[in-house]
Formats: C-alpha cells, sequence, structure tokens
C-alpha cells in the first residue's frame, strides 16, 4: 500500500493512500468534531461539522471526513473561520433538536451536547416553530424518537451497508423527513441494534437499558459475548454488580463494534432470575435442595459406583462448549485420568464437531483451519450450506463488506434462501429432498469420477450454467475460503465428504456452527481427538445418544448441555434418561434434563469465569470475570476442584463393586419409517434463527418474545392454495411428529419446501425432525381443521 | 465608693433592660421568620396538577460533594421518564445548594426545615416521600 505524507496542525503524517483528511487527523492526534461519520461506514459528508481548511487558502472550508489526503497537504482544523462554520452549522442543528437531555438516555454521551458544550453554544439565534414527530415505541428493543433525530443516516447506512438489512430510510421530503420503516408499523427486523450504536443522539435508544440509570453511572468491563462462536467483543455496562446494558468496543478484532440482537440484547439471559443457583439431588423420586458438599459428594460417590460396576464406557460426558480453555483442560484430565473416558462430546455444537472431526480426520494436522484474517484476504468465499448468518449473525457485516469490494465472489449453496443467499454474487439453490445427494454428486464430479459437471444435476434444481460456473470458479485458482455451515441438526454426513475434497482447492477452511469455545475445547482440550482407526463422523457425541439408546450408558454428565432440548424425539430419549443410573446436570440454567437428573449442579455463565477462549477463528481471547456469580453458584472449574478432592476419598470407599458387563440391548432400534410420499407434499428443512438456538439464548426473555413459538416459513402461493394466512396458527406433521406453529407467509421460499425455525428448545418441533436427513417429507393443515 | 462604681453600672444595665422589648424566643412555642434565601432541608417540587417535577435525570445526584443524593429513574405509563426513587442523606447533606443549581427542571428546593435532629439515624435518609411532604407549588417552572 503506498502511503503518503502530509501535515495536520504543522504535525507530519503518514497514512495510507486513499485515507481521508479525518483519518490523518486522527493520527496526528488532532480533534475534529463529526456527526454523520462512523468509522465503520463509508464516508457521507452530510453535517458539515467536520470542516478543515488549508494553510494556503484558510477561507475555504473543506469536509474532512469525505476528502481522500492528498500529499503534501498543509491542513489546519482550527481557525475562526471554522470555528464559526461549526457554530453555526451546530446553531442550525439545534433548531429542530429538543432539549430534553434531562429524560434522554443518551444526555453523558451525546455527540450533539458535547460538541454544544465544547463550542459554548448558549444562544439559539434561530427560532422556528418545531413540529412534532413520532416517537415509536411500539418496536420491540428499540425506541424510535424522531424529534431527537439530526438526520445524519448513519442508522440507514449502517442498516444497508452492514447488516443489509435496509429496514429504515428517509421517509418523507423536505422539513417532514424522518427515519422511519415502511408505512411507519413497528420495526420487525433483526434487532442487531446497530442503529442504536451509531446515532450519535439519543434518537435511537435500547429499551432494555431505558429509563434504568444514567451513562456515567456505568463501568464497562470487557468482556465477549457466549452465545455464539464468533465471540464477539462486548462491554459489558455494569452498575453495582449488575449488567445495564451491552455495547460493543470498537476494537482491533475483527468485529469492530458489531453486534447482534443476542449480544447486545440477550444478557437477561446472565441475571439471577433466569438461572439455578441451589444444587439439588434426586433420591427415590424426591427432589431436595442441598448444600453444595452434600451435592458433590454424592455426585463423587455415584460416578465411582458407575464406573466401577460398569467400566468406563459406561460414562457419556456432553458439553455446551461454554468452558473456557482452561476448565475444559482440567475436566478433559480428570475425566480421562480418573474415569478413563476418552471423549466429550457435544449436543449443542454437534454440526460443528463433526465437520471438524472430519477435516482432522482426513487432513489430520496439515487441515488447513483458517483465520477471519484469511476470509477477508481472499478473493472468492464459498459458503456451504444454509444459515451462515443466522448461526453467526455478525457475520452478516463481514460479508456486506467483504462483497462490497470488487472482483470477489460470494458462492452460497443452500437449500434454502438464508440471508447469505440473497446477497450471493453466485446463489445456488438445491432441492432441499437432494441435498445431500446434490452434495455427493458434487463431491465425486470434483474428484473427477463422474463422466462431466453436467451429468443430471438439472434434478437438483441447479441450472447446468450455474454449476458450471461454480466448478470453473473452484479451479480458477483464486484465492477461496470455505464456510461450511452445518444443518442445525447433525445430518451432515455429505457436507463433511464435501468439506474434505473442497479442502484441496480452497485455501482455508471455517467450519461453522460453533459455540463460543468449540475451536478451544476441540483443538486445545483434545474433547476428542479424530483418529483414522475410528468409525468415520465420530464427533464424540453421535455415539452417545446411540449408546445410550442401545443400553451401553448408565451415566451421563451434561457440562451444560441438554439432548433433551437439542436432538430429534425428546420424548424417547426422556424414556431413556429415565433408565440411566445417574445423571449430573451441570448448568447455568434449569433447562429440561434437569427434571430428569440426580443431581443439579449450578454454574457460572462466561461473564463469571476467569480464563481464555479460542472463537471459531481460532482467536485467543482472554477473559476476566466481570461479574460476581450468584450466591449458591459456582464456577466449572471450583466445582472440578471440589469434586477431585472428593473423589479422591470416595474412589477408596467404593472398592468392591462386582463389576457388571453390561449387556447391549438395542431398546429401540432405529425406526425405518414408511411413509406415503402422497400425504407429505413438502419438504420441511429445520433452521437457525438468528435470535440464537444456543442454550444461553433460548433463557434470553428477549430473545424468546422475538421467537415466539414455532414458526414455519411457506411459500405465499403454497399458503394460498391452501387457505393458510400469514400468522395462521398451523399444525405441522412429518413421518416422525406433529407440532403446532405459526406459519409466516415468503416469497423466497420455494413452493413445495417449508421453513421452520425455532426448533431447539421445542419439545414439539424437535418430534418433526430426523438427525439422519436434512430435510424431511412434511405436509400442513390450519389448526383446528381437517387435513 | 470607686468599688462600687461598676456594680451600680451592672445594676443600670439591667434595669434598662428591664424595660425594653425582650429577645429571647420560646423557641418551641414560636418560632423565626426565614429569610427569603434560608437553607433548609430540601424540597422536592410538584407541578400544578400536582405531579412531582422531577425527572430522574441525575444531574444533583452528580453534582452532589458529599455524594448524599441517589436518584432512580423509572418508564411513566406515558413511556416517558419519571422519578421512582429519591434519597437525600442528611448525615452527609452541606446544605449547599449545589443539586438546586444543577436541577435543569427546577424539582428540588432549599426549605425551610431546620428541625432535623432525630435518635433514630434512619430517620434522616429521606425518601422521595417525605420529600414531597408539604411540598410548595413551584411558580413558573412547571412542566
Ligand atoms: S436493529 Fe439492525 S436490522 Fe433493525 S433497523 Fe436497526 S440496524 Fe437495521
Ligand atoms: S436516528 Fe440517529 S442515526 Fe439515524 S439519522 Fe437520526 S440522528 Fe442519525
Ligand atoms: S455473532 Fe455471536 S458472538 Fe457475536 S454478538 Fe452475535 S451471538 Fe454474540
Ligand atoms: S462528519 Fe464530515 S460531514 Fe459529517
Amino acid at each position: 500500500m503506498a502511503m503518503i505524507k502530509l501535515k495536520i496542525n504543522n504535525r507530519e503524517v503518514e497514512v495510507k493512500k486513499g485515507s481521508t483528511i479525518l483519518t490523518a487527523a486522527k493520527k496526528a492526534g488532532a480533534f475534529i468534531p463529526t456527526l454523520c461519520h462512523d468509522e465503520r461506514l463509508t464516508p457521507y459528508g452530510a453535517c458539515r461539522l467536520c470542516m478543515v481548511a488549508e494553510r494556503k487558502k484558510p477561507a475555504k472550508l473543506i469536509p474532512a471526513c469525505f476528502t481522500p489526503a492528498r500529499e503534501g497537504m498543509d491542513i489546519i482544523t482550527e481557525n475562526p473561520e471554522i470555528i464559526k462554520s461549526v457554530k453555526k452549522q451546530l446553531q442550525l442543528i439545534l433548531i429542530n433538536h429538543p432539549l430534553d437531555c434531562p429524560v434522554c438516555d443518551k444526555a453523558g454521551e451525546c455527540v450533539l451536547q458535547d460538541l454544544v458544550i465544547r463550542y459554548g453554544i448558549t444562544a439559539a439565534p434561530y427560532k422556528l416553530e418545531v413540529r412534532h414527530k413520532r416517537v415509536d415505541r411500539e418496536s420491540s428493543l428499540i425506541e424510535r424518537d424522531m424529534n431527537r433525530c439530526i438526520l445524519c443516516g448513519r442508522c440507514v447506512r449502517i442498516c444497508a451497508e452492514l447488516q443489509g438489512r435496509h429496514e429504515i430510510d428517509f421517509i418523507n421530503r423536505g422539513i417532514k423527513t424522518i427515519i422511519g420503516t415502511d408505512g411507519e408499523r413497528p420495526l420487525d427486523c433483526d434487532f442487531c441494534g446497530q442503529c442504536i450504536s451509531t446515532c450519535p443522539v439519543g434518537a435511537l435508544t435500547d429499551n432494555t437499558f431505558k429509563n434504568t440509570t444514567r451513562v456515567w453511572k456505568l463501568a464497562k468491563q470487557e468482556a465477549v459475548c457466549s452465545q455464539c462462536g464468533m465471540a464477539c467483543s462486548v462491554d459489558l455496562n455494569i452498575q453495582n454488580g449488575k449488567i445495564r446494558r451491552v455495547t460493543a468496543p470498537v476494537s482491533d478484532h475483527g468485529n469492530i463494534g458489531n453486534l447482534c440482537a443476542r449480544g447486545r440484547f440477550g444478557w437477561r439471559a446472565y441475571e439471577k432470575s433466569a438461572r439455578a443457583t441451589q444444587p439439588q439431588i434426586n433420591t427415590d423420586g424426591q427432589r431436595k435442595d442441598v448444600s453444595w458438599p452434600d451435592a458433590l459428594s454424592y455426585c463423587a460417590e455415584k460416578l465411582a459406583y458407575v464406573s466401577k460396576k460398569y467400566g468406563p464406557e459406561s460414562i457419556a460426558v456432553l458439553s455446551s462448549d461454554c468452558l473456557t480453555t482452561e476448565e475444559a483442560l482440567s475436566y478433559r484430565a480428570f475425566l480421562r485420568s480418573e474415569l478413563g473416558i476418552e471423549k466429550i462430546g457435544s449436543q449443542t455444537a454437534a454440526g460443528y464437531r463433526q465437520v471438524l472431526s472430519g477435516l482432522l480426520e482426513t487432513h489430520g494436522a496439515s487441515c488447513k483451519i483458517g483465520s477471519l484474517a484469511d476470509l477477508k484476504a481472499s478473493d472468492i468465499v464459498i459458503v456451504a450450506g444454509g444459515g451462515a448468518a443466522e448461526f453467526h449473525p455478525v457475520l452478516k457485516t463481514l460479508l456486506n463488506s467483504f462483497i462490497r469490494k470488487e472482483e470477489r465472489e460470494l458462492i452460497v449453496i443452500s437449500p434454502w434462501p438464508d440471508f447469505c443467499w440473497e446477497k450471493a454474487t453466485l446463489p445456488i439453490y438445491v432441492n432441499p429432498e437432494y441435498y445431500d445427494k446434490f452434495l455427493l454428486e458434487f463431491c465425486q464430479s470434483l474428484e473427477g469420477k463422474s463422466a462431466d459437471g453436467s451429468c443430471d444435476i438439472s434434478q437438483f434444481g441447479v441450472p447446468a450454467a450455474t454449476f458450471a460456473k461454480l466448478v470453473s470458479l473452484i479451479h480458477s485458482g483464486r484465492e477461496i475460503t470455505l464456510l461450511v455451515v452445518p444443518q442445525l441438526f447433525g445430518g451432515s454426513a455429505a457436507l463433511v465428504r464435501l468439506t474434505s475434497i473442497l479442502h484441496h482447492f480452497v485455501k482455508t477452511v471455517i467450519p461453522l456452527g460453533a459455540s463460543v469455545n468449540s475451536r478451544g475445547a476441540v483443538t486445545r482440550a483434545e474433547f476428542f481427538t479424530a483418529r483414522k482407526a475410528e468409525a468415520s463422523n465420530d464427533s464424540g457425541n453421535e455415539n452417545v445418544l446411540q449408546k445410550i439408546k442401545n443400553g451401553n450408558i448408565k451415566a451421563l454428565y451434561l457440562l451444560g448441555d441438554d439432548p433433551l432440548e437439542y436432538s430429534a424425539n425428546p420424548q424417547e430419549i426422556e424414556i431413556l434418561f429415565s433408565k440411566l443410573e445417574l445423571i449430573i446436570h451441570q448448568s447455568p440454567y434449569l433447562t429440561r434434563s434437569a427434571k430428569f437428573a440426580h443431581a443439579v449442579l449450578p454454574s457460572a455463565v462466561l461473564p463469571e469465569k476467569t480464563g481464555s477462549i479460542i472463537d471459531m477463528w481460532g482467536e485467543e481471547h482472554i477473559i476476566k470475570a466481570a461479574l460476581l456469580p450468584p450466591p449458591g453458584v459456582k464456577t466449572d472449574a471450583d466445582i472440578l476442584f471440589q469434586l477431585q478432592n472428593l473423589w479422591k476419598n470416595n474412589s477408596a470407599v467404593v472398592k468392591n463393586v462386582p463389576a457388571n458387563e453390561i449387556i447391549s440391548s438395542a431398546l429401540l432400534p432405529p425406526a425405518r419409517l414408511q411413509y406415503d410420499r402422497k400425504q407429505f407434499p413438502f419438504m420441511m428443512t429445520a433452521v437457525p434463527s438468528i435470535y440464537g438456538d444456543g442454550i444461553i439464548s433460548r433463557q434470553s426473555p428477549e430473545m424468546q418474545k422475538l421467537k415466539g413459538s414455532l414458526k414455519i416459513v411457506m411459500n405465499a402461493d403454497d399458503c394460498e392454495k391452501a387457505g393458510i394466512a400469514d400468522d395462521a396458527s398451523v399444525h405441522i406433521c412429518t413421518p416422525y411428529g406433529e407440532a403446532k406453529g405459526i406459519a409466516k407467509l415468503s416469497v423466497q421460499v420455494r413452493p413445495g419446501n417449508i421453513l421452520v425455525e425455532n426448533i431447539p428448545g421445542n419439545a414439539e418441533g424437535l418430534r418433526l425432525i430426523s438427525e439422519q436427513v436434512s430435510a424431511v417429507p412434511a405436509n400442513i393443515r390450519l389448526a383446528g381443521g381437517e387435513s | 465608693m470607686y468599688k462600687l462604681r461598676p456594680l451600680l453600672d451592672g445594676l443600670m444595665l439591667t434595669l434598662k433592660r428591664f424595660f425594653s422589648k425582650p429577645i429571647t424566643m420560646r423557641y418551641p412555642e414560636e418560632k423565626w421568620d426565614f429569610p427569603d434565601r434560608f437553607r433548609g432541608r430540601m424540597v422536592l417540587l410538584k407541578n400544578s396538577a400536582g405531579a412531582t417535577l422531577c425527572v430522574a435525570c441525575g444531574l444533583c445526584e452528580k453534582i452532589c460533594p458529599c455524594s448524599c443524593i441517589s436518584v432512580s429513574p423509572e418508564t411513566g405509563s406515558d413511556g416517558k421518564r419519571k422519578m421512582a426513587r429519591y434519597q437525600l442523606d442528611l448525615t452527609r447533606c452541606c446544605f449547599c445548594g449545589l443539586c438546586v443549581e444543577a436541577c435543569p427542571v427546577g424539582a428540588i428546593c432549599l426549605g425551610t426545615g431546620y428541625e432535623m435532629a432525630s435518635a433514630d439515624k434512619k430517620d434522616l435518609m429521606l425518601a422521595e416521600s417525605i420529600l414531597l411532604e408539604g411540598s410548595v407549588q413551584s411558580e413558573g417552572n412547571d412542566g
């Protein structure tokens, strides 16, 4: 990158060619007032506050945020002319701005307030009758007070440019201009709150924060968001040990100041009211509150008993990958050395682990798992699978910035029109019914096994020309980053295969769908080690449920995970659970498994822990405890420490248990379902929700409210034929089960397809799916009516 | 004689005072008039409609040099900010009146109350209910 030199207030600075004067001034440490500028966005030049002048022409003012710096410029940022102009500009803005700082939640961090004070504006020479504008208090999470808006356009631009949502825009003209939605309806969007984060005044404010305190009473604590594998940096705004809101710091890390709905508004999941705070044990059907030492010695004793009686193979561990790396390491060490357990599975991050283990297996240590920098530097991004941005919403901002540069390609192969698919330069829609088949076919054509790429690709719904373009782009020799998006509920065997084949053609592979410390748990703590000899796809958990089904497992240790809320057919698992000798439910939350658990151990959430995690890009974050755990809660590290102490005493006591051979009794043979395709004319795909499907997001009242019940998205024409209106309550049935939900019409969804959101955590919804296939046949009828 | 002189002087004074108006006030029965700028116990004001003026902007809390004010807001039924709790710790208050100066809506003023002695310290933590008691309606500053 060529550099240029210029002078700002007589100080020489060197900046990249193409940088603006504002960037140079920042580097020189000079202050320039700005209102419409946001580093995350392309310069706009609307507020005319950032005026500077060249020394030779002091009266010719130029906007610094918008003007590129030139070699040899000699800029002054303050002279009488400039100050006069800034003051005038501020006075003009104030004509239309109510002075309601006392009741405005922005006061204290309002850019306009700061500038008015800095420039000493005391008089208001211009008078105009102020028009009352709309205040939107109906939208959830975001309040829009258009009286305070200064029309800088930052919210409009961030929503369009970074979030790609285009939810809000300027409406009306002249003095009536406001920022609004079409038809002035309440917001119905991603609720990422990016618009709040950029608004320089208090026109857009956070409803969860509104009227709770004042900004100067908050202490910002650095932390990471624990609601998905992106692990975005956040600032917890804390007052008296209580989170009041979450904001995003502008950091060097990838997500410069960007957050999604979960990260910004989902913090109530960390509050005491959402949490389990009392250790309990369940003996002879009686659940009772016990002290920590009692609960732990019970666990130690029972674990020792089961392991002596049935051998180490009979204990399974499932983690939700929210442990810090240090905790993960010590759990693994304990489980391996004391109990002989080799693998720690995960249900929440099952898809991620499946893809990763596939890669590690075929390519070993040389596999090219990438980082954020790789993604940014590549020419082509291939997203294999649907729901990338729904799993990790901040990915939207990254991909939107990625494709804004010229000559870049975003290829998305998806069985449903997700966000990335709509933004792709080469969107490839695959009929969900043949999605797995298509992937296998694609593998073969890449391996050169099938005659030629064109074979009978059309049956998958993919035009031959599109496919040819895909193949040619893959072979183009440009730098490719592959993002692999697993299905919400496993069934990604074909995807795993495709990943390991595409691995040859790409620069880096990044599996998505990770929990906050999935990558740390796998790469650092080796929760599972992929060895060639083992059965493929053994990501540690597949077998757990299967083994429970086969009766091989006698004890289950849940480290934050909950198979009852995240796997197909929970009713069947419930029956299996009641047959187990020991279930330890160690989690911050009382999720459904707690009902069946023999011991409930309330553990801490990530902001209450100290340690490190590795996000899905491979970056390590050091985290410091920002909150105190509520009384009665221990961190996972503490729990293990005490458990280990008790273990030493207990394992001696439970020495002479007669060893029992486990009799593998297949309790429930895998059902081969027979059904008539005519009965199920639709294909249903379980899709992730942008408001989060993970355990933490599900505990947040705000996210839960946004998600609502089971959401059944259908093609508008299909709905019309079936007489289903938008928001109608409908029944959906598949060969596996039936559930009730709310119908949503969509023009993007292809006819014949149904997308179902919010399945995780929904017992009825989980009955609809199968973990073996990516899409299941389904039918739909109005609730109350006949089929 | 010269020894008697001071004594007589004193008696003379006493005699003079005996016929002048007494200046002693029978305190609990009788009370002072207050000068206009008397700095007594704080009072939170109400508007003519009887609603609390304070919007819980927190400026008094911020400016208070003794940190004796704590105020917390809530959202009113109209969606606007209103005061939920206001507490003033009289054991620390120095009656400087900075809170009155900082208040952007003129919701607090120094009143005339001065009888603040109490056997229980808790009585000196004044909650909003006490501060609003007998509150005068503010003139001209409504809303
Ligand atoms: S919350 Fe996000 S998606 Fe919604 S209007 Fe704001 S920026 Fe746009
Ligand atoms: S709402 Fe805020 S960000 Fe949007 S135009 Fe108005 S002042 Fe700017
Ligand atoms: S993208 Fe993931 S890590 Fe980032 S704010 Fe959203 S949920 Fe949190
Ligand atoms: S900041 Fe440059 S014009 Fe607004």
